[in-house]
């Protein structure tokens, strides 16, 4: 099910908020967390048998793994690290193999496993990241993680830990897409004394969050992809396209992408918040970004975060084991302790949507990027320049370097092949006007373009807006770059509700032709 | 940004304006849920509405809607097939743009058992098209008599999805009740329930007379260059336009796959089923083969000729000897196609005139081919082709 779907949206969502807060009235919250799986289940059932049972199956080894990791005491270290080991190799392998293995034997082999040629079962990269990060906080027996399986003795006690485990990893709202979000984030909020307790604020938040979601997601990025898609599809069968919409592709992808994702990220923290739960905020204005350092601490953060916690961290430390062991100084250390571990932190952030060539050349290049920028930027030239220029200067020219590049990588995550990529650049190149024979796209509506351009560079994001109630977790700290005549501050006021309904207006009208999030396919 | 800063000022002191009772509702934070959610009942009352009436007939239940008798807009052709299945229309019309033209007065003139006539043609239809419409009027308990026109969409472009995006009206499921809500349906319904007629003032065709896509369109005579294109596109290629080998029907499964298979049942409800050839001239095979290069119309194996002949053999050889089907070559009568004259380009006829003449072919059986009559057919239309000067 889509959250921009009428009958998610009239149906759904609010019977199952009334439903949750009514039954935490009268019968308590824990009945409340098994209605809350049911309403998950509703959520998930349109996907089909197949990823339902695949979502089952994991849901319910990790739940045994984590309950031998932290609740079974007879068993010894080594014992639990190869339980720990078994369970985070058994999640990847599910990965692999229902979303890797048969682009890979179709790539190596020419041929595919047929019951494996089917769609990638919805959601599975995020709630195996999910899991697997749970599994290494179980292992280290993290307090919260901890506490999250307490009274869990005797048959209710393991059903009562069941039902709160899979309402962690299966709550809808971050089901589909994310955002990645720690047990020790998650735990807290369930074990407050108000949980499931009816609060105002959560309710003003959680609809204000919706409908910006819902205004960023129908009304800009589908808007935008009315024109993107057709350039790419008539790129795809090899037709020509003009300079004017292969800009516009260029330009149309880079902010249909934020606007679809942070449309997502933002619907989801908002319902989560209609049941009382924070989750982590997974975009903070990324194309505002001064660099790719500072990109990936603004796009996709929670995803960002557990790459570099799982993967960068502990590959970083090993070269710099190495390079220390060998005694390698200068660009051999680095190349082992930083750039090596960079190239891989990405290229698995690109294979991570999917195996593609395309999703390859992104992280390559991003990881490049990342390289160059770290060495410029550690570079005795940039601290001179540092101490020579302002902040301002610095931010805008460093915004205005950073904007190119991403919108030239974007593209080729976007593209089907580099084939269809190197069209794209050679559409950028040609005559203004249409060369013969050319894709028949009309729909180059450059006023959305710019009313998009506008919000992303002027206007303050919805945490930004709303940062006096806390929206979402914080995961890090980024410095606000919006022009100060546009700091507004969001107030649960009449005023700002009248803003809401103008929007909510543009969303009825748009309303008419869901489309799937385009992160939903990875 | 000063400009911007002026204007907030500006703002700043028009609110410092407003009188402090005003300002003091405006603030109020007790207001801010009502608020939205007045907005969300009445979006929540539009579903509601649209879901209970249901206009275009896709659930069991709702409002018994009627077809209205005033000729619709293209664009809303798609969403009608259910309600033709439900409202006693007893034959129907399917096709692409070529077959949109045949109104329902000529359609009761030629064929005048029939009560209520309706032609469901949709504009560029593809094959899921054809499936969805046709099971729509596999429900119909009044049907008697449908008409398929074979189109050259039947032979899947990759560049085009296999449906039309208005085909999502038909999509419901459990999770997915009202797939046709959105704001034209809210004021559609409203106009529903009161008049009970499927219509809305905004689907009014611009002229009466001829489909939408014909409005800005003018006949081939009338413009000289667009003659001399096709007349080059005819002379470079007369050579070698029909040369190319058949394909073998396996390679084009959309009639065999989504076709057939109604067809068949209706006919053996006994439902009168007649196919025909889309009604293209002679100009099409050279003017789509030079003029419109591989990818635009078709891509893959074999050429215009080669592919249309084939989908339409595959069509033959299929219903072949099948009691209530039959065949219609209508694009053999070489005093249309041939007569580039009477059309606006190279597929599509603009010459009113010819409609009830192909419509009395399909009620006499005048160009009925069967399966043992095909390499006839197909030598006439190579040589005429061969032969043919715009």
């Amino acid at each position: 099910m889509l959250f921009v779907e009428p009958f998610f949206l009239f149906v759904i969502l609010p019977t199952s908020a009334v439903a949750f807060y009514l039954t935490s009235y009268f019968l308590g919250v824990r009945i409340a967390s098994i209605q809350l799986i049911f309403v998950s289940v509703t959520f998930y059932a349109p996907y089909g048998i197949v990823p339902f049972s695949i979502l089952i199956s994991s849901l319910l080894f990790n739940a045994v793994c984590g309950f031998l990791l932290i609740e079974n005491n007879a068993i010894t270290e080594p014992k639990r690290r190869t339980i720990f080991v078994f369970a985070i190799l058994s999640n990847f392998i599910l990965l692999f193999i229902f979303k890797y293995l048969n682009e890979i034997n179709k790539l190596t082999l020419g041929w595919s496993i047929p019951w494996l040629d089917l769609s990638i079962p919805a959601g599975i990269s995020f709630y195996t990241f999910h899991q697997a990060v749970f599994i290494y906080d179980a292992y280290n027996r993290q307090p919260e993680t901890v506490g999250f399986f307490k009274n869990s003795a005797g048959l209710i006690g393991r059903l009562e830990v069941m039902v709160r485990y899979s309402n962690f990893v299966a709550f809808f709202p971050q089901l589909i897409i994310g955002p990645i979000t720690y047990l020790r984030e998650y735990a807290p909020q369930v074990f407050r004394q108000d949980f499931g307790k009816f609060k105002t604020v959560d309710c003003q938040i959680g609809v204000t969050l919706i409908i910006v979601g819902l205004f960023k997601k129908l009304c800009i990025a589908d808007s935008l992809a009315l024109a993107v898609d057709p350039v790419y599809a008539a790129l795809q069968v090899g037709t020509k396209v003009s300079s004017a919409q292969a800009i516009y592709a260029l330009l149309g992808y880079y902010f249909q992408l934020y606007f679809d994702f942070s449309g997502y990220s933002d619907i989801a923290l908002g319902i989560a918040r209609l049941f009382g739960i924070r989750l982590p905020i997974n975009f903070d204005s990324p194309l505002r970004a001064t660099g790719i350092g500072d990109f990936y601490r603004r796009w996709h953060i929670t995803l960002t975060r557990v790459i570099a916690l799982f993967l960068f961290t502990p590959i970083a430390f090993w070269g710099a084991r190495v390079a220390a062991g060998k005694e390698y100084k200068g660009w051999r250390y680095r190349a082992l302790a930083s750039w090596l571990p960079l190239l891989v932190n990405f290229q698995v952030i690109a294979i991570w949507h999917a195996a593609k060539a395309t999703f390859m050349m992104f992280g390559l290049l991003h990881g490049i990027w990342y390289i160059l920028e770290a060495e410029i930027k550690a570079s005795r030239a940039f601290k001179t320049f540092k101490s020579r220029t302002t902040d301002r200067f610095r931010t805008a020219a460093g915004m205005a370097v950073t904007a190119v590049p991403l919108m030239l990588t974007f593209a080729i995550f976007r593209s089907d092949s580099l084939e269809v990529f190197w069209r794209l650049l050679d559409g950028l190149a040609s005559p203004l006007t249409p060369r013969a024979p050319t894709a028949p796209i009309k729909m180059l509506n450059w006023q959305v373009l710019c009313f998009a351009a506008a919000i992303v560079f002027l206007m303050p994001n919805a945490y930004e807006l709303m940062r006096r109630y806390r929206p979402g977790i914080v995961t890090f700290t980024n410095k606000s770059m919006t022009p100060s005549p546009f700091c507004m501050v969001w107030r649960p006021t009449l005023i700002w509700a009248l803003g809401l309904i103008i929007l909510c207006c543009f969303i009825f009208v748009r309303l008419n032709r869901p489309t799937p999030f385009l992160y939903a396919g990875f | 940004m000063a400009n911007a800063q002026r204007w907030l000022e500006r703002l700043k002191e028009i609110e410092k304006a407003i009188p402090p009772s005003v300002r003091r509702v405006f603030n109020n934070p007790k207001l801010y849920l009502p608020a939205v959610a007045v907005a969300y009942i009445l979006g929540l009352s539009s579903y509601l509405l649209v879901f209970f009436v249901d206009p275009y007939n896709l659930r069991y239940g709702g409002v018994n809607v009627k077809l209205s008798d005033e000729p619709y807009a293209d664009r809303v052709m798609p969403r009608l097939a259910a309600t033709a299945a439900k409202d006693g229309t007893d034959l129907v019309v399917i096709g692409g743009s070529t077959s949109m033209p045949f109104s329902t007065q000529m359609l009761r003139n030629e064929f005048s058992e029939s009560k209520k006539p309706f032609n469901l043609s949709v504009l560029g239809i593809r094959e899921a098209d054809i499936e969805i419409i046709l099971k729509e009027i596999e429900k119909s308990k009044t049907i008697k008599h449908v008409i398929v026109f074979i189109e050259y969409t039947l032979l899947s472009n990759p560049r085009w999805s296999n449906r039309t995006q208005e085909m999502q009206y038909y999509d419901a499921s459990w999770h997915n009740l009202v797939p046709e809500f959105n704001l034209e349906a809210v004021k559609l319904s409203a106009t529903v329930a009161r008049t009970g007629t499927l219509y809305h003032p905004s689907w009014r065709r611009k002229n009466p007379e001829r489909p939408d896509y014909m409005l800005t369109s003018s006949p081939l005579s009338t413009r000289p260059e667009a003659m001399l294109k096709l007349g080059n596109a005819a002379n470079i290629s007369r050579a070698w336009v029909t040369g190319n080998q058949l394909i073998d029907c396996e390679k084009i499964p959309a009639f065999r796959e989504r076709i057939l298979p109604s067809i068949l049942r209706m006919a053996a409800r006994g439902i009168k089923v007649d196919l025909a050839f889309a009604p293209y001239s002679l100009a099409v095979y050279s003017d789509w083969t030079v003029n419109f290069p591989d990818g635009y119309f078709f891509s893959g194996e074999g050429a215009v000729f080669a592919k249309l002949m084939s989908l339409r053999r595959c069509a033959t050889l299929a219903v072949d000897g099948i009691t209530n089907i039959k065949v219609h070559a209508i694009d053999s009568d070489f005093t249309i196609t041939k007569e580039i004259n009477r059309y606006m380009d190279s597929s599509h006829i603009y010459d009113l005139s010819a409609f009830p003449v192909l419509l009395s072919h399909i009620r006499i059986g005048g160009t009925i081919i069967k399966a043992n009559e095909w390499e006839y057919y197909e030598k006439r239309m190579r040589n005429a082709i061969k032969k043919f000067k715009p």
